[in-house]
């Protein structure tokens, strides 16, 4: 099992012979002990299995430690790394867009870190930024890439941050801008801060794209324009470091065991 | 030569727009461009062998992203921005750099610019803090070496009377910026802020006489026209950090305000002085390039070497020319201006405040991010203190 | 070390005693000649030190505050507002030391010597204590030209002429400030001083070991005595001998400077988060051994022949001033050197150069540390990073922080970082193998 408690959103995954079996998400609650048990019951439903059942939980992101059902805890940057090489291994970048944070992770072929770069403590350069703006054009996150492609006419974001930003939309709604512009401009201005990340540890195709920025397709373009590359989308890219969780608690059991494996 | 809007403003204006394009032309006929950090470079050096000084500024439309690779976001935008451009190849034009230790991450800019962008010809003047007699000493040495690596970048020599005829020609440009300002002082002002900056910008895109003759052009023409700027009610001294764009002053102008005088290096503070024609011409420049020009990097101080420590003689002796300013121009308010994380500037605000209003002169503080984004809600705050000082 | 803790706290002990006998006491900065101001009989605080003892013992949040509402910008460097906060409140108190202050406070100067060494930001911050503290400001030239500009002919004899007469100039200032005379024998004395910096440079030296014998906290802790020269320069040697011996031993017995194995060894880059020392024994524990830090580390120590000298001061310039042709010709072989000097001409900077202390001490990794109020030590951070990587394939880990500000720094997220980072030196130890380098 695999358990990562995000700022927003928490995550829980179940696997079995290194094949997603079920994943469940929730909101992460002020108590993350108890987000984490609610994670646990709830695939536990889902698959029917038991506490008995599962062998071995990792778990990852916020407060990894103090869940008291956790065999190990480790680093969400390696998880989302073990995450995306087990559905695509070619990957050798991934771009893991968060709620509070963004990172560019360089991989090797098994799924290891060889490099990254985190954006740091800005909120232009993490989701954040998107949903500072959704929330004054009054969208659903979940609409707000899908509008954006609809923009011919993108607003500029001149600014490296997101309180000047919010209020440049804010100026912008006034002047009666459409809402697809305002919002393609605020992709266009993410994906930029995003790619200078990239750049900062280069880029190895394949690339993949991964946590929540992954379900929004306007980013995905945006980044893909910018970078000259095609980018993976897992099918659902914001369980992908609960997912590496339990890819790496599984082989932690058998290491332990005494099996054959690869690697750690 | 491509075909231009002619003269005055309107050229004024077309330059603004597109600033590279006369340099550009001037390479295309074999002159040799070198773009400058700041007002510390000294230019007549330049001039004298034939080269084109071309004051390096930065662009508020151009969203900053390859600078993040080389420079942390807690710096100077304006100076962020700048590097940007040279990685993306603005700067590609230019034959050579010379950066001066304006401020820290000014003086740390000469490296990484060598790093990044790489210009074929490259010099840092260390220029000193302070006006200490060994400091102007020791910066005329320091001239004597960009004169050393000028002269081989060019295979010419510069003589003093090369150099002496530079000066002329520069100092009739700071007297000709003088009677452009001198405008400012009626009532309504001749000419705007707004189209001021304009005209400056311009003059640090060309070769000195054509600026010269665009002053000329301007001057005559603001003189006779008839639709100049409006009266209103507050009249504005803007002081601070570099502002290379219209935006913040249009935004300004655009309430109840004329800003009729400033003090910013894209403004007044590179041409209120003259270079002294001294018989060794280096001596001149050296203590006007060290002492005459009036940006907060320079430590100033009442009664240097002094022992007697007076808070109020010190204010004086530091901010009393703005106070001449104002007095001049009939201002009655200043606006305080500070790109965030500017700390030249930052340091000096409290400091400031305390002379202007002990000089009774009503001030306002705005801090920015040099973007246009960041011009909005100070907007508000600019116009409620128009409304006090009006 | 706490011997050497003491004399820190002996420095501000000092200052306050010196106030109360009525002796002087100056307020200055890391890059003023202290000496010159110890030969004159009076005695120097160092408020940038004294930022980090606030922010050490969590007393800098009310003094940042203050100069906050004093009309501050908050992005400016955190050891200024903290002094700028004191002083406002000393002029509160008429003079007083504020009775919150740690560590028994700084007491009020009769003098502030600043200048624009290791950056122009401090000068700023000394003017502006003008506002609170009537003494006068000296502010001294730190000359700091550009590594082509250093290289040209006559460059370091045009520097040393400088300041000799900028230092004597400072000397008339202070003889009619006072009212007393320099005693030029004693600034002629700097023989204990140079034994000391020996002393200092040589136990550094010995961190090149496998297992590195003394970690960075160390190295932190004990600093004080060889930096700020403001003590008792033999009391100091004698001590710092002490404690050559102790890490000559764990040299010799193979004994780390951390409590378990060796298995990774840093640079630590930037100013140490002071507020949060705590964490890099978390990092021991996984065993990070720090061997080296790129601030505060003394320079080569020099023996020159200044016999033929016979101006005491410029003995003091000459002693004390770099000059980079000598030191790159001292830091490599003779090929590698002018190569690096053709390198500097040409293009005006060397990787090599920049890049040497992660060969010397033979690093896997460099934790940068940028500091969200500090220009002058994030900004060669990031080309740092770069050129390690480039020429010795040594990657960087990126933790934010401030000098001051308790909050911007986050040890739990850091620990995620580091954790995914020991991949990475783990990827390019075999990088660098494959290259052929040596660790």
């Amino acid at each position: 099992m695999g358990i990562d408690i995000g700022s927003v959103t928490s995550k829980g995954v179940i696997t079995k012979d290194g094949k997603l079996l079920s994943y469940y998400l929730l909101p992460t609650a002020a108590n993350y002990n108890q987000t984490a048990q609610n994670l646990r019951d709830g695939l536990l439903v889902k698959t029917g299995l038991t506490q008995e059942d599962i062998a071995f939980t990792v778990t990852t992101g916020h407060g990894a430690g103090i869940i008291p059902f956790s065999n190990q805890q480790v680093a969400d940057i390696r998880c989302c790394g073990r995450g995306i090489n087990s559905i695509f291994p070619s990957v050798r970048t991934v771009i893991d867009v968060q709620g509070q944070s963004s990172q560019v992770i360089r991989l090797n072929d098994r799924g290891q870190v060889i490099n990254f770069v985190v954006s740091e403590k800005c909120a232009a350069g993490s989701g954040r930024f998107l949903d500072v703006v959704a929330n004054v054009l009054q969208i659903e996150l979940k609409d707000i890439g899908p509008l954006s492609l609809k923009s011919r006419n993108p607003v500029t974001f001149t600014t490296g941050c997101a309180v000047f930003g919010e209020s440049e939309a804010i100026s912008r709604v006034a002047e009666g801008i459409p809402k697809e512009d305002i919002l393609a401009g605020i992709h266009k201005a993410l994906a930029d801060k995003i790619s200078a990340l990239v750049d900062r540890v280069g880029l190895e195709e394949r690339c993949a794209i991964s946590g929540g920025g992954g379900l929004n397709i306007g980013l995905i373009k945006n980044i893909e324009e910018n970078l000259g590359v095609q980018l993976l989308v897992p099918p659902q890219p914001q369980i992908i470091n609960a997912l590496g969780a339990a890819i790496m608690a599984e082989r932690e059991f058998n290491k332990r065991r005494g099996q054959n494996v690869r690697d750690t | 030569m491509q075909k231009t809007a002619g003269k005055g403003l309107a050229r004024v204006k077309e330059i603004y727009q597109n600033r590279p394009q006369r340099a550009e032309e001037l390479k295309a006929e074999g002159k040799k461009i070198i773009g400058y950090l700041c007002i510390y470079p000294v230019l007549e050096m330049m001039t004298a062998l034939g080269l084109v000084p071309y004051r390096m500024l930065g662009d508020m439309d151009e969203p900053i992203t390859g600078a993040d690779d080389y420079m942390p976001t807690i710096v100077c935008p304006f100076l962020r921005s700048l590097l940007d451009l040279g990685l993306k190849g603005r700067y590609d034009f230019l034959d050579g750099v010379v950066m001066a230790h304006v401020c820290d991450v000014g003086a740390r800019m000469g490296h990484l610019w060598d790093v990044a962008v790489k210009t074929p010809y490259s010099h840092f003047i260390d220029t000193p803090h302070t006006i200490h007699r060994p400091a102007r000493e020791h910066f005329k040495e320091l001239l004597k070496d960009f004169q050393t690596t000028l002269e081989s970048f060019t295979s010419k020599e510069l003589s003093p009377k090369r150099l002496r005829e530079a000066i002329k020609v520069h100092n009739q440009q700071r007297a000709l910026v003088r009677q452009l300002y001198d405008l400012r002082k009626f009532d309504p002002p001749l000419i705007s802020g707004t189209e001021t900056l304009q005209v400056m910008i311009a003059l640090m895109s060309l070769p000195v006489e054509e600026g010269n003759e665009i002053l000329r052009q301007v001057i005559s023409e603001v003189k006779q026209r008839k639709n100049g700027p409006q009266k209103k009610p507050a009249r504005l001294l803007l002081w601070g950090s570099t502002i290379d764009d219209i935006a913040l002053i249009e935004m300004i102008e655009s309430l109840d305000a004329n800003v009729v005088m400033d003090d910013t290096c894209v403004g007044s503070r590179a041409y209120f002085a003259d270079v002294k024609l001294t018989d060794e011409p280096l001596d001149g420049l050296a203590h006007h390039y060290l002492a005459e020009l009036k940006c907060p990097r320079t430590f100033r101080e009442d009664n240097p070497g002094g022992t007697r420590k007076d808070y109020k003689a010190d204010l004086e002796a530091r901010f009393g020319y703005l106070g001449d300013y104002a007095k001049n121009w009939n201002a009655n308010g200043a606006v305080l201006q500070v790109a965030r994380y500017c700390d030249s500037h930052g340091y000096e605000v409290p400091q400031l405040k305390d002379y202007l209003d002990s000089i009774g002169l009503p001030n306002i503080y705005l801090e920015h991010d040099y973007s246009k984004a960041a011009l909005a809600p100070l907007r508000t705050r600019v116009q409620t203190f128009t409304e006090i000082v009006g | 070390m706490y011997a050497l803790r003491a004399y820190v706290d002996k420095m501000y002990e000092g200052g306050r005693k010196a106030q109360q006998e009525g002796r002087p006491i100056a307020w200055c900065m890391l890059g003023i000649p202290t000496p010159i101001l110890t030969a004159m009989g009076i005695e120097a605080v160092f408020p940038e030190n004294y930022g980090t003892i606030c922010a050490s013992s969590g007393a800098a949040a009310s003094f940042l505050q203050r100069a906050e509402a004093e009309g501050f910008p908050n992005y400016m460097c955190g050891y200024c507002r903290n002094g700028l906060g004191y002083a406002a409140r000393m002029a509160d108190l008429n003079g007083q030391i504020p009775p919150e202050a740690p560590q028994g406070g700084m007491a009020k100067p009769a003098l502030l010597v600043g200048s624009g060494a290791v950056c122009d930001a401090r000068y700023k911050f000394f003017q502006a204590l003008g506002r609170y503290l009537d003494v006068p400001v000296y502010i001294l030239e730190a000359p700091s030209s550009g590594q082509r500009e250093s290289l040209m002919e006559g460059a370091y004899e045009r520097t040393v002429s400088f300041l000799v007469k900028e230092y004597k100039e400072f000397v008339v200032f202070l003889e009619n400030l006072f009212g007393k005379k320099m005693d030029w024998d004693k600034l002629g004395e700097t023989r204990s001083n140079r034994e000391l910096d020996t002393v200092w440079w040589n136990i550094n030296e010995l961190r090149k070991a496998r297992p590195c014998p003394m970690h960075s906290r160390d190295f932190w802790s004990s600093m004080s005595g060889a930096l700020y020269k403001a003590g008792d320069a033999e009391e100091m040697t004698a001590l710092y001998r002490k404690m050559y011996d102790e890490v000559k031993y764990r040299v010799e017995n193979k004994i780390a400077g951390i409590n378990v194995a060796e298995k990774y060894r840093l640079t630590f880059e930037g100013l140490p988060p002071w507020h949060s020392l705590g964490f890099f024994d978390q990092l021991a524990e996984r065993g990070w051994n720090f061997v080296y830090e790129s601030s505060y580390h003394p320079a080569r120590p020099v023996e020159i022949d200044l016999s033929h000298i016979s101006d005491p001061m410029e003995r003091y310039v000459r002693a004390n001033t770099r000059d980079l042709a000598s030191t790159i010709d001292r830091d490599f072989e003779p090929d590698e050197a002018a190569e690096i000097k053709e390198e500097i001409k040409r293009q005006g900077f060397s990787n090599r150069l920049a890049a040497r202390k992660v060969k010397e001490f033979q690093c896997d990794g460099a934790l940068l540390h940028p500091l969200l109020s500090c220009r002058a030590f994030t900004v060669p951070l990031f080309l740092y990073r770069k050129q390690i990587m480039e020429v010795y394939k040594v990657p960087s880990l990126v933790l934010e922080g401030d000098i001051v500000d308790l909050t911007l720094f986050d040890p739990v997220a850091g620990l995620k970082k580091a954790e995914a980072f020991e991949e990475t030196m783990d990827y390019y130890r075999e990088v660098r193998r494959k290259e052929g380098l040596e660790w």
